[in-house]
């Protein structure tokens, strides 16, 4: 997958859990964009999307790195990381 | 206004489970986490709690009727008894007399019932042996189950009630029964919280992602507060108790004085301002240290000891940040500071009475219980406060006035101020 093919299913996963009025600012959101001071999200729901995110891509993030999860891009290069260890994992196999 | 003392304490805790073995253990860094092959075999990702073992509630057996002893199933009042008939003999009064006391009362609070003893009820019930059940269920179901409980053994006939503010609990309990005592109210109280051992209960906080996953090898080492590595909190259970009474009444009687509520305060950021539902709105933990401290009369310059909330999270460093700019201390200047979570993982509703017991414990004997596990401190936390002031090693020192704060989910907050009796 892509980069910015992850980065649209996290918007998806991130619409879910964002007021209607915040929305649009899925459309103008960066990879610096912070999820709680720019989103106005609930940083507990930020967990609940890394849950999300680990079922739907099969892979596991830590705790300890969930809470330094702030931004969309450190999101993305968790996911990232994960899917390639992931993918070199199962091609040793 | 009345001032109030302590005169008497009592304590189920993971790592002692009366008030010499908690208080050797404290005093030494004994640890009370242990690895559950059950919390394993549910798939939990967490696999420590701290719970008291070695605790047996055979010892209550004395106090109750066969009836109620042998239908006494929630873990959450076993221990809430053991901790309250110990404070209550310790501060030299009578279990079970004939009369009941009108100017004594209780406020002793949990965040929910033992769920282990539900989950019993609802089998029967889904078993369509409900008329099986017996009687005496909804006593020990009911969120004033340990207040009712110690208040019928002890014949309290003041005001007897549960408070319930998640892991502010035990510290609200113990504000709000001495402010009883403050305003004329009551004379004496009993103070305190419990928690049951429930496994339902840790797996819902190891399904938010907040329990630390990376020691189930290691026990004791898995609470991890200040910590550069901590990952998560440990969940631990039992019961912390506190007698409290009218100064003059108590000097009147010549009881021991352990310690003087100076005065407290309790709070809630409105989950507004950086506070929602699982985090503390670090405004409102400001305003909350700092009203404590104004309605204790005590200047930021005089606290010796920081008794913190320091959980093993990440929110550590905000908490640190928090402490720094209530107290105006910070670097070399910044107090000791320790918690009471390292040795016994976090006592959810338990915590704040257990922890109260533990830094009155502290200030009455004249040492700082050594936080474990804080091998490399968090380099964040070391930003802001000098690595002398987190205490790592058992130490003796005689301190006059300790500051202990707990927060809970809900944005709610809790902060008590003990000074130290000077005869």
């Amino acid at each position: 997958m892509t980069r910015e093919e992850i980065l649209e299913e996290l918007k998806s996963m991130m619409r879910e859990y964002m007021r209607e009025e915040d929305r649009p600012l899925l459309d103008t959101m960066t990879e610096k964009t912070q999820f709680v001071t720019d989103l106005n999200m609930d940083s507990i729901d930020l967990v609940d999307i890394v849950i999300k995110a680990e079922n739907r891509y099969g892979i596991e993030i830590k705790n300890e790195t969930i809470g330094k999860l702030n931004t969309v891009g450190a999101c993305l290069d968790v996911i990232e990381q994960r899917l390639k260890e992931k993918e070199s994992a199962g091609s040793a196999t | 206004m009345n001032r109030v003392a302590v005169t008497g304490l009592g304590v189920v805790a993971p790592n002692g489970i009366n008030i010499p073995s908690f208080t050797q253990a404290i005093r030494s860094g004994t640890s009370g986490l242990h690895y559950l092959q059950d919390l394993k075999d549910h798939a939990m990702g967490c696999c420590v709690a701290g719970v008291p073992l070695e605790f047996d509630a055979g010892v209550l057996r004395k106090y109750l009727s066969p009836g109620v002893f042998n239908s006494l199933r929630s873990s959450n009042i076993q221990y809430a008894l053991a901790a309250a008939t110990e404070a209550w003999e310790d501060a030299r009064l009578p279990v079970g007399g004939t009369d009941s006391l009108p100017d004594t009362g209780c406020i002793f609070g949990n965040s929910v019932c033992d769920v282990d003893h539900m989950r019993y009820a609802i089998d029967l019930f889904e078993k369509l042996e409900v008329q099986r059940l017996g009687v005496r269920h909804i006593e020990q179901l009911m969120s004033s189950g340990a207040s009712a409980y110690i208040g019928g053994l002890l014949g309290l006939g003041n005001q007897v009630s549960a408070n319930s503010s998640a892991c502010s609990t035990g510290t609200e309990a113990v504000i709000l029964a001495a402010e009883r005592i403050r305003s004329g109210q009551a004379t004496r109280m009993v103070a305190g919280s419990c928690e049951a051992s429930s496994r339902y209960i840790w797996a819902v906080f190891d399904a938010m992602r907040v329990l630390n996953r990376n020691h189930n090898d290691q026990p004791q080492a898995a609470s991890r507060p200040l910590s550069a590595d901590s990952a998560g909190f440990i969940p631990g259970s039992g019961a912390g108790a506190l007698v409290l009474e009218e100064w003059e009444h108590a000097l009147a009687r010549g009881a021991t004085i352990y310690a003087e509520i100076a005065g407290g305060f309790v709070n809630s950021g409105g989950q507004r301002a950086g506070g929602t539902m699982t985090a503390p709105s670090s405004v409102a933990v400001t305003r909350c240290i700092g009203s404590a401290l104004e309605l204790a009369g005590v200047r930021a310059g005089e606290i010796d000891l920081v008794c913190g909330h320091l959980t093993g999270t990440f929110a550590d460093k905000t908490e640190i940040a928090n402490w720094c700019a209530a107290l105006g201390r910070s670097g070399e200047d910044f107090p000791a500071i320790n918690t009471l979570k390292s040795l016994t993982g976090h006592c959810i509703s338990a915590a704040g009475s257990i922890e109260s017991v533990a830094a009155i414990l502290q200030l009455h004997h004249g040492f700082i219980q050594p936080n474990r596990n804080c091998e490399t401190i968090h380099p964040e936390i070391t930003g802001m406060i000098s690595a002398g002031s987190i205490i790592r090693e058992p130490v003796d020192r005689e301190i006059h006035t300790v500051v202990k704060a707990n927060f809970g989910f809900g944005d709610v907050n809790s902060c008590i101020i003990f000074k130290k009796y000077k005869p």
